[in-house]
């Protein structure tokens, strides 16, 4: 019986060890019959396994038997997992491997969208470009301006893109839009944006035919991602020609807060530079923290707050007596909160992000003695669901719910807004070779304020060409609920303005250079159109149209340490709407725009040297002096503005201290927007900046 | 009959182990060997396959992956074209994840991280440099935090002083220290076993030969 066993245990051991060996060969071929070298090939849960050689081909040999699987996985290529039978002295394994879409090779949507980043890395921009152009003095939309498709206007806030004005364009912050995105507005002079380009990592400005998970902007969204986790903590300060900022962030293993003040007031500046224009320099408070919490491996919080008090009064010139003067005070106090949580799931697969934005924004303002205020609230929350389950395929679905309640008052008038507006919005975005791309999405909209619903079906294609190059199209429809100015006129019903989109987009890049054309067609309809003869009633009878060619051209490549880029627009638009007399082109279009920007960064003096250069065409002016059928017919006189700026990179008390200035309008052209004429159509005054030039100085410092 | 029938089984099954175990370290050596000899990407990229293959089917044993890390890394620095050189990077990342997945908090694997890191920033200096820099900084203080005994922890932080201008707080004067740091700690280095880590003495000495002078 002992014997017995013994034996059997012995020979079921050395069947186990000395069983046949098994030579696998073959080779590792593409579709196209091209050989895959240095393929990894395996055994599952053995050993056993080897490279493809530049042949593709591949042997080896293993002790394995009976059913295996094998694994082959190369870079640039989708890996495989094959049964595979093992019973013959040697066995002959062909296999065909698919090339996996890498970001850099992938085809990806680009019509009308340009994007900056720090991670991704097939973009058109990089992060740290906006902070740095000359002009934009680390103000967003500055540096947006030199982008194509968007033209410069002085005297009044917004992004204005393809012919649309600046309530047309909205910015969104970690998917929440943001109400009051730029200063209180001041008659005839532009105000900066409220968010400091450095606090982000992300932006996609789009000048069409954007996401469904967007709306309510009829020609552009800038879309922003803030900033993770803090790298290190960090104390910092500056000061400068308008005022002075100090901050401090600390960083624990998953935690990061950033909490920071800033005073400006501008009076020095106005008394060194003689501009009087201001019987109350503007004087600015800000109060401003970011958190992050790091809540899982793949999950974070965010929280952002800033909180702010302007104030500042402007002179006017009294257009019938040059002499006299009106003036114009403003107050201006304003919170914002945007908090958001965003999961990835294990394996990837689902992501979740949920988010909640508040807004307070308080006016008030004296028109000489006429009181005017405004107090507007908004609370926004967004959830979006993505799936990554099919391979290629990114389903997105959610919603959001906006709730706004504004009052506006002058003098004894008082007008109030509440609405509730939800969206839905699902979108797929399908790769659906290494050479097509689609997204699709469909958005649906309601405001309990119209009582109406739209229903906003978006589409991108993208097609690859060659290796380097692009063609891409867009359509989509875009929804705007109209400028709150006339909804307070409550008993008109209005429903939304819209827009249809048509984009067609090449680009090409490569090696640090590409180069864009995009042409579009914007029709617009339902637009806000005054009701002749009788005073403050509207409906929804204007149209419009804006068509055109965006050519871009950037190269980081032929000049060692420089970069440059040029940006031309063309653009043919007119509308009907609001109190146009008839079909004119509006007055903050121009036909031509060109923007070229240039950076250099000299290492002798370990600073980076900027200029800007940008020109627009004349704008039509209104002229009382005109019969109706000459609406418009006027033009302004060209444009030109040169900006330059250096900023130097040192160390001061040891510590890394940035010295930045800049020069706008070093040439000292002359600056006119538009013009204002008295009732009686005999005078008129232009519209200009504040001062010919400004000058900017400031130096920072921080500890890190 | 049935304790001899158990010991038997037991012994045959430990010495598999051991034979699985052995067989891990040829395995293991022979790679090591290849990636240290090689300095074309063809070999490295063999030696990479070599150490995936291997981490799969021992599963539990973090060397074979931060192996394959290094040498995807070295990959990285012998490609001409630029936006390749991401690819290979990100391999480095995902391997050295894995790495970081089977041993936490181990030095080494957060020297990996620094190294990547440099890497990432490598590809395009002026437009990353800004962010990586203290990243990179943060993975060789927490590597020392971890092993104040690892040499390559202080090797790596000081190259990336060294390769930092002084307003971005690098410089000679901040990174010679390191650096002889990091050559005395290579003196009286403890290697854990034949495959552990075991390199960039040689860097360290080119380097000090560099900046002595």
């Amino acid at each position: 019986m002992k014997k017995i066993l013994i034996l059997f245990v012995l020979i079921t051991i050395a069947s186990i060890t000395c069983n046949a060996q098994t030579t696998i060969t073959g080779k590792i071929i593409t579709k196209k019959g091209e050989p895959v070298m240095f393929a990894n090939i395996a055994i599952k849960g053995s050993f056993d396994g080897t490279s493809s050689n530049l042949d593709g081909e591949f042997s080896f040999i293993t002790s394995k038997n009976g059913e295996q699987i094998i694994m082959v996985s190369c870079i640039g290529y989708q890996a495989i997992e094959k049964a595979i039978l093992l019973n013959e002295p040697i066995v002959q394994l062909d296999i065909i491997l698919k090339p996996s879409v890498s970001e850099i090779d992938a085809v990806y949507i680009t019509a009308g969208a340009f994007e900056a980043s720090e991670e991704k890395r097939a973009v058109n921009m990089k992060s740290t470009d906006i902070g740095t152009t000359a002009g934009a003095l680390g103000n967003i939309i500055g540096a947006i301006e030199t982008l194509p498709g968007t033209q410069t206007v002085g005297e009044s806030n917004g992004l204005f893109v393809r012919g649309g004005s600046g309530s047309e364009s909205k910015i969104i912050i970690d998917e929440m839009v943001v109400m009051n995105p730029y200063y209180s507005p001041v008659p005839d002079i532009k105000q900066r944006g409220r968010f400091d380009p450095f606090m982000f990592s992300g932006m996609i400005f789009s000048s069409g035919g954007y996401s469904a998970l967007y709306g309510q902007a009829l020609s552009s969204t800038l879309i922003l991602k803030s900033k993770g986790l803090a790298d290190s903590t960090n104390t910092g300060g500056g000061i400068h020609l308008y005022g002075t900022n100090v901050f401090h962030t600390h960083r624990w293993e998953n935690t990061s807060l950033y909490t920071g003040i800033s005073y400006n007031n501008f009076q020095p500046y106005h008394y060194l530079f003689n501009i009087d224009k201001y019987n109350k320099s503007t004087e600015n408070t800000c109060g401003k923290i970011i958190f992050r919490q790091k809540i899982s491996d793949n999950g974070l919080f965010k929280f952002y707050s800033n909180i702010s008090k302007t104030e500042l009064g402007v002179d006017f010139e009294e257009i019938s007596n040059p002499d006299e003067k009106y003036s114009f005070s403003l107050e201006n106090k304003n919170l914002y909160i945007n908090s958001s949580y965003r999961e990835f799931f294990k394996d990837e697969k689902w992501s979740l992000f949920v988010g909640f934005s508040y807004s307070k924004d308080k006016d008030n303002a004296y028109l000489d003695t006429v009181n005017m205020s405004e107090d507007e609230e908004m609370m926004q929350s967004k959830i979006i669901v993505t799936n990554n389950s099919l391979s290629n395929v990114t389903m997105k679905v959610g919603g959001e719910i906006q709730s706004f309640d504004v009052s506006g008052k002058m003098d004894n008038s008082e007008g109030v807004i509440e609405d509730l507006f939800c969206a839905g919005f699902f979108e797929v975005d399908w790769i659906i070779s290494q050479k097509l791309a689609t997204r699709t999405g469909v958005r649906y909209e309601y405001s309990d304020y119209l009582l109406k619903w739209n229903i906003a079906p978006r589409l991108s294609i993208a097609y690859k060409v060659a290796s380097n190059s692009q063609v891409s199209f867009a359509f989509g429809k875009f929804y705007q609920t109209p400028e709150k100015d006339f909804l307070y006129y409550s008993d008109n019903k209005y429903d939304y303005e819209n827009a249809d989109h048509y984009i067609l987009n090449y680009q090409w890049m490569n090696n640090k250079r590409i180069f864009r054309i995009e042409l579009y067609d914007k029709e617009y309809n339902d637009l806000i159109k005054d009701i002749p003869d009788v005073q403050n009633t509207y409906n929804n009878s204007g149209t419009g149209y804006a068509r055109g060619i965006d050519i871009f051209w950037r190269d980081e490549k032929t000049i060692p340490l420089a970069d440059y880029w040029i940006s031309y627009s063309y653009l043919d638009t007119k509308r009907d709407y609001r109190d146009f007399p008839k079909e004119a082109v509006p007055d903050f279009a121009a036909k031509h725009n060109l923007s070229f920007v240039y950076k250099h960064w000299v290492g002798l003096i370990n600073s980076m040297v900027g200029f800007s250069y940008s020109y627009s065409s004349g704008r039509p002016y209104y002229d009382p002096n005109r019969p109706e059928n000459e609406f418009h017919t006027d033009y302004t006189k060209e444009y030109h503005n040169l900006d330059i700026n250096i900023s130097k990179i040192t160390k001061l008390f040891n510590r890394r201290t940035v010295i930045y200035s800049s020069l706008r309008n070093v040439l000292g052209n002359e600056h006119i927007f538009g013009y204002h004429y008295l009732p009686d159509g005999n005078s008129r005054i232009p519209i200009s900046p504040v001062s010919k030039r400004s000058f900017f100085i400031g130096l920072f410092i921080s500890t890190y | 009959m049935k304790q001899y029938l158990l010991i038997f089984l037991s012994s045959v099954f430990s010495l598999s182990l051991l034979a699985q175990n052995s067989s891990y370290i040829k395995a293991m050596k022979n790679a090591i060997t290849m990636m240290d000899t090689s300095s074309s990407i063809e070999y490295l990229q063999f030696a990479a396959n070599d150490f995936e293959r291997i981490g799969n089917s021992v599963e539990d044993e973090w060397l074979p992956y931060y192996y394959c890390a290094y040498c995807y890394v070295q990959i990285n620095y012998l490609i001409k074209t630029d936006k390749k050189r991401d690819l290979y990077v990100d391999k480095a990342v995902e391997f050295n994840n894995k790495a970081d997945n089977i041993s936490p908090d181990n030095s080494e694997i957060y020297v990996m991280k620094g190294f990547i890191l440099q890497a990432r920033m490598n590809i395009e200096p002026m437009t990353r440099g800004m962010r990586y820099n203290s990243q990179c900084i943060s993975m060789f203080k927490k590597a020392q935090e971890l092993n104040s005994e690892n040499p390559r922890s202080y090797l790596w932080h000081a190259v990336q002083l060294f390769n930092m201008p002084t307003f971005m707080g690098g410089g000679t004067e901040k990174a010679s220290p390191l650096l002889n740091k990091a050559l005395e700690k290579y003196e009286i280095f403890q290697l854990e076993s034949e495959i552990h880590p075991n390199w960039g003495l040689n860097y360290a000495k080119k380097m000090f030969e560099k900046y002595s002078k």
